[in-house]
């Protein structure tokens, strides 16, 4: 069976002097060979450092934020199903098309997505969030049971603020939000039954679209 | 010339338009509303900006298209985005339930006659943010809907 041969270039190489044996490349997985691209796309100059004398471009961040995010994302990899991680970055890079950017927000900031990928792996949620953006770069998810909702902003520097509204069968809805570390996440969403949302049980009641 | 402030009756009905990145969406990216974040002002805004729906002659259907126009003509509109209807009385009853006592107001611009303004919206009540997208702005109008 053919393995992933990464070489490093110099012993204390980082990813971007990461080599695969061309060769090699039919016989990878999907996934590997996605992996590869990452690698080689790095690898390549960032637009933002090419001969940057002015401003860097919205295309410019989104390339950038996007790189550090699978960058990032790479580094917690084994802990993450293949199939969310390749989810994961279709939302992003859906998140990032720039045709249908508003002008004056920020691509996704390093530090917040480095808070998700915390919660994530704290949490472990059965089902996929819904992604999307702040004014300044944070990450959001969303997680949907018929009309009850539960949202999450993750900060930079392991912050997360939550706002949650429960209709059970009433027109008027109980609502809640906190904001904690995102080590204390759990402890803070537990009196509100969280599996409603992070459950497989809850993703048979998605509201029609 | 400054305008005359008109406050809009509550039986009038006000568009935002929300981009792709503010939709709520589930993990497949299908739309099912809004985040709380479409509604959230900007540090250098007093007012969270919406077209007057009833400024528009015609149907309701005309006047959604119109709208819809004048937003496609006037600011940089995603395929994806989709725009939010609200009736001017429910967004100041959500907003009543967190203390909050908005005005929304005819504020016209050069370009865009049926501009009008959210103001004395809080910043940071996630809670409100959260209720303006779900129980406020209730319907939605995807731009690809609209030819």
């Amino acid at each position: 069976m053919a393995s992933l041969v990464i070489t490093p270039r110099q012993t204390s190489g980082t990813t971007s002097n990461w080599m695969i044996d061309a060769s090699l490349l039919s016989a990878l997985s999907t996934e590997t060979n996605i992996i590869a691209n990452w690698l080689d796309e790095l690898r390549r100059p960032s637009p933002t450092l090419v001969g940057r004398t002015e401003a860097p471009t919205l295309e410019s961040r989104v390339f950038d934020a996007l790189a550090g995010a699978k960058v990032l994302t790479s580094q917690v990899a084994m802990h993450l199903e293949q199939e969310f991680r390749n989810r994961l970055f279709r939302q992003l890079d859906s998140l990032h098309e720039t045709d249908q950017w508003e002008e004056g927000d920020e691509p996704l900031d390093q530090s917040s997505f480095q808070t998700f990928l915390k919660a994530i792996l704290t949490i472990k949620p059965e089902r996929r969030p819904g992604l999307g953006l702040s004014q300044t770069g944070n990450l959001i998810a969303a997680w949907t049971t018929e009309r009850d909702r539960l949202t999450i902003e993750f900060l930079p520097n392991d912050g997360v603020s939550w706002v949650l509204a429960r209709y059970d069968d009433t027109d008027e809805p109980a609502r809640y939000a906190g904001q904690t570390s995102v080590s204390q996440l759990v402890e803070g969403l537990a009196p509100h039954r969280p599996e409603h949302w992070f459950s497989h049980a809850g993703k048979n009641h998605e509201p029609s679209r | 010339m400054q305008a005359k402030i008109t406050n809009l009756p509550d039986d009038y009905h006000v568009m935002r338009y929300v981009p792709w990145g503010k939709l709520r969406r589930d993990g497949g990216d299908n739309v099912l509303g809004f985040l709380g974040e479409a509604f959230k002002l900007r540090p250098d805004e007093n007012s969270l900006s919406v077209n007057w729906l009833e400024y528009f002659e015609g149907d309701r259907d005309a006047k959604i298209q119109a709208s819809v126009r004048t937003f496609r003509r006037t600011i940089k509109v995603g395929t994806k985005s989709a725009f939010g209807i609200g009736n001017v009385g429910k967004i100041k009853d959500v907003c009543r339930t967190r203390g909050a006592s908005v005005r929304i107001v005819y504020e016209p611009i050069d370009d865009n006659q049926s501009h009008s303004g959210i103001r004395r919206l809080p910043r940071d009540d996630t809670i409100l943010l959260d209720a303006l997208a779900a129980d406020a702005f209730a319907e939605r109008i995807g731009n690809r809907d609209i030819d």
